[in-house]
């Protein structure tokens, strides 16, 4: 099987990676790799597999089978090397799971001395965190109180606040305002430039268009395309990614299901 | 170094054991909307209350009488308080147990948000089984404060080694009774993890959760005599009181105590046994289960279709009942099935079954080793009022758990719908409690009298429990006004300690006087039907008073402005 990706030095590899839910496959022969300062976006429609790909390279589930390596060192699932691994990734899950009791201070707070961060340090990077999301002023408040948004930056803060080498991003716009998506689409690209491995999964294709240079499209569990977003619209002879991902997961037509749905408002 | 990264793993421990703390006394004690702390004092206080109340009977019982007692009279006396307090202990870690349930083992949460940490998934464990030990540690240390003055005061004057190894006694006693208990539960959970499919775990879990707190509490009832411990060492003590687990502890306590029980030493042999054996289960059956706990955490929200427990009687109850009033149906619907999914909510529940379903248990088994079971053809008069107590007892853990809200972010649906005043919800939630309790109460208790006694017998038995049950009911009912699990707070929770004692004293007024006035009517038909005549004029009063109540009313936003001006605050 192929590995998806640029030549390079791989941060992340992932070699036939298959997970099995009581025999049906959910991801199959999944092979990618990511290097240092490129973004891969990883795209699909609901129950593509995406979110089940993200939860084995973050530890959450052990494949049914495959690798995965991190700069080159093969990482056994359940094993200490798999913790060490966990050390240089920052992970932003798709569902806001969070203490929703906990402020977001102190959420990030037990975040950064879990992952044995020197408590000056971390004090001090949670309250610039706080700041530039606009966070402070609630940052006494449980976050039971806050917005789908504002859980959304703080699992972004706690993805970052140490300094990973690998950032694992499942849908991490959810619920973002279009200023604070803007900004974080630049700092995804800035997390890059500084030599950053981001793996970046989502269905908002604009998003992905806009931020990724290359993508592995799935459907069914199974990789349909990759390559550049430039290849592949080349390779289907479309204008843009989201035609190409229409063509590639074969979507049923949109005007026709719309219809069907005001008809079922109607009775 | 080594020591550099011990001090870093204990470090982190401290810190995951400090959260998971606060989280479970946010999470079990609280409704996440900040009373958090009066449940947890109202929870303590009324352990408090308890341990008081056992060390004021002791005093009672013993105290006055202490200056001219014999040591043997001062020995029964501490030896039956290490009994009670023993079975209590048995009987609180039982109860906790079947409410934390759910807290064994890390919950999807803490599998998304920690697992994925550079951290041992073990110390995670770890942490989170200390976390609900220290709480139950704090519960059982609050219940017995004041029997540890107490007990060892009760033992004064004995001489010897009896009074001053008291305290440790005690201590040493009711902490492994503790451990033993807790860790044989955690056990067969593992265990039943380990063994069963998830879906068919599901479906045992409201059972076994039913069966601790009868099992546990029951025991409280069940204590066979302490004359059995005192048999002479030539004799051998009764299979009974040799596998009576609050015995092996009592026999422990008096054991290091250096006390005067010949079979002392044989009881504190088995009490380490069962403390030895149930942590080593207990131990290696959470290990075991670990992994399994962890990947069903996960993949649930990926891929599997768990099966929820369905209650089809209830639907097939409560839509005819309700069939008229959609929004009644709806919100009957909606209480049904959150009292049966919801763990909490179950858990509660059970708890109320579990005390009624103990109690009926011991009147019956009293009965049935009185008599021999030769009078079980005739009504008797302190089994008649079981099926009153175990119904409305249910009807009051239905009532208390809709006073406690599940849910804040989700209870905006019934602010934004029209669904009515409280007459629609007291309809429907007598839908509920009589799909729920009195149905399944009435027909089981037909059938059952009918094959005991005879038909009439059993039908007027019948008629007696669903009439005292509706008027039980109405009264119960008198003061809902808002959707159940949906209020801004737990509004009994602070009212508990009120509530309590309005309990006590309803259920000392079921067993006696229904008793009384149910036997005296079985009697005689004409008093019967004159009985029927009233109670159900006394059900339409109160049925009649509470579909006329309605709730005080809201100001709605539109009319703020003009309310605010009527107050003339600036005359």
């Amino acid at each position: 099987m192929p590995t998806h990706g640029l030549p390079g030095s791989a941060i992340l590899e992932v070699r036939s990676l298959c997970k099995h839910f009581s025999g049906i496959p959910a991801v199959a022969d999944v092979s990618f790799r990511i290097n240092a300062g490129e973004i891969l976006g990883y795209l699909g429609p609901n129950g593509s597999g995406k979110s089940t790909t993200v939860k084995m390279v973050t530890g959450l589930l052990q494949p049914s089978s495959g690798e995965i390596l991190y700069r080159g060192e093969l990482v056994q699932p359940g094993t200490s090397s798999f913790k060490h691994y966990q050390k240089y990734i920052g992970y932003v899950p798709e569902e806001p799971y969070l203490y929703t009791q906990l402020s977001a201070g102190e959420y990030l707070f037990l975040i950064g001395r879990l992952r044995k961060m020197r408590e000056v340090l971390l004090r001090e990077k949670i309250a610039e965190g706080l700041r530039q999301f606009g966070l402070w002023e609630d940052r006494y408040s449980p976050m039971a109180s806050y917005s789908k948004g504002m859980r959304q930056k703080v699992l972004l803060l706690a993805a970052i606040l140490h300094d990973p080498d690998l950032v694992i991003l499942d849908e991490p716009f959810s619920g973002l305002d279009i200023a604070t998506a803007l900004m974080m689409r630049i700092f995804i690209r800035k997390l890059a430039e500084t030599g950053k491995a981001v793996f970046f999964s989502s269905h908002v294709i604009e998003v992905v268009e806009k931020v990724c240079a290359s993508v592995i499209v799935l459907r069914w569990g199974k990789v349909v395309g990759a390559g550049t977003v430039d290849s592949l619209r080349t390779l289907l002879h479309r204008s843009s990614l989201e035609e190409v991902f229409a063509d590639l997961v074969e979507l049923s037509d949109s005007e026709t299901a719309a219809s069907n749905l005001l008809a079922l408002m109607k009775g | 170094m080594q020591r550099s990264a011990d001090g870093e793993s204990l470090r982190e421990f401290v810190v995951l054991t400090r959260h998971f703390s606060t989280r479970l006394r946010r999470d079990f004690f609280g409704t996440g909307e900040g009373d958090t702390s009066s449940s947890l004092a109202t929870a303590l206080s009324l352990l408090l209350a308890y341990g008081i109340c056992v060390a004021v009977f002791l005093i009672l019982s013993f105290g006055f009488q202490l200056l001219r007692a014999t040591d043997s009279a001062r020995v029964e006396a501490v030896l039956s308080a290490h009994d009670v307090l023993t079975a209590s202990t048995l009987a609180l870690t039982g109860a906790y147990f079947v409410f934390l349930w759910e807290q064994l083992f890390p919950d999807r949460f803490d599998c998304h948000v920690l697992l994925v940490q550079p951290i041992s998934s073990l110390m995670v464990l770890g942490a989170k089984l200390f976390s609900v030990l220290g709480f139950l540690l704090l519960f059982v240390a609050v219940m017995h404060s004041a029997c540890l003055i107490v007990v060892p005061l009760t033992a004064m004057s004995s001489g010897g080694g009896f009074v001053t190894l008291q305290l440790p006694a005690y201590v040493i006693s009711i902490g492994m009774a503790m451990l033993t208990a807790f860790f044989g539960l955690a056990g067969l959970v593992a265990l039943l993890v380990l063994l069963l499919p998830y879906r068919v775990f599901l479906w045992v879990k409201p059972a076994m959760q039913f069966g601790v707190f009868v099992v546990f509490l029951g025991q409280m009832f069940f204590s066979p005599p302490l004359e059995q411990l005192r048999v002479p060492a030539t004799m051998e003590l009764s299979v009974f009181a040799r596998y009576w687990p609050s015995f092996w502890f009592t026999g422990l306590a008096d054991w290091i105590a250096d006390g005067f029980l010949p079979h002392g030493a044989a009881l504190a042999q088995s009490a380490f046994l069962a403390t030895g054996s149930a942590i080593l289960i207990g131990v290696i059956g959470i290990l075991l289960a670990y992994p399994k706990v962890n990947r069903i955490a996960v993949e649930e929200t990926d891929f599997c279709r768990r099966g929820m427990p369905k209650f089809p009687v209830a639907d097939i109850w409560l839509r005819p009942w309700l069939s008229d009033d959609p929004p009644a149906l709806a919100i009957g619907l909606f209480t049904l099935k959150v009292l049966l999914r919801d763990a909490r909510s179950r858990a509660m529940f059970l708890l109320y079954a579990g005390l009624a379903s103990a109690y009926a248990l011991r009147e019956v088994s009293g009965f049935l080793a009185s008599s021999d079971g030769a009078e079980m053809s005739a009504p008797y008069v302190y089994l008649l009022p079981l099926p009153l107590v175990l119904v409305v007892f249910a009807m009051m853990a239905v009532r208390a758990l809709c006073a406690t809200p599940i849910s804040m972010q989700a209870s905006w649906i019934f602010r934004l719908v029209d669904w009515g005043d409280g007459r629609r919800i007291r309809k429907a939630l007598r839908g509920v409690i009589g799909a729920v309790v009195i149905f399944p109460a009435a027909v089981f208790c037909l059938v059952f009298h009918a094959w005991v006694w005879n038909s009439w017998l059993s039908c007027t038995h019948t008629v007696f429990l669903v009439l005292t049950s509706l008027i039980a009911m109405e009264w119960i009912l008198r003061n809902v006004e808002i959707v159940p699990f949906t209020q801004p707070k737990a509004e009994h929770l602070g009212r508990l300690r009120v509530m309590f004692g309005i309990y006590v004293l309803a259920f000392v007024a079921l067993t006696f006087l229904s008793a009384h006035v149910e036997y005296s009517l079985l009697g005689s038909p004409l008093a019967f039907v004159c009985f029927l005549l009233a109670g159900t004029a006394v059900w339409l009063i109160l049925h009649v008073t509470n579909q006329r109540r309605q709730a005080p009313g809201g100001i709605e936003i539109g009319q703020l402005e003009s309310f605010v001006l009527g107050l003339k605050l600036d005359s």
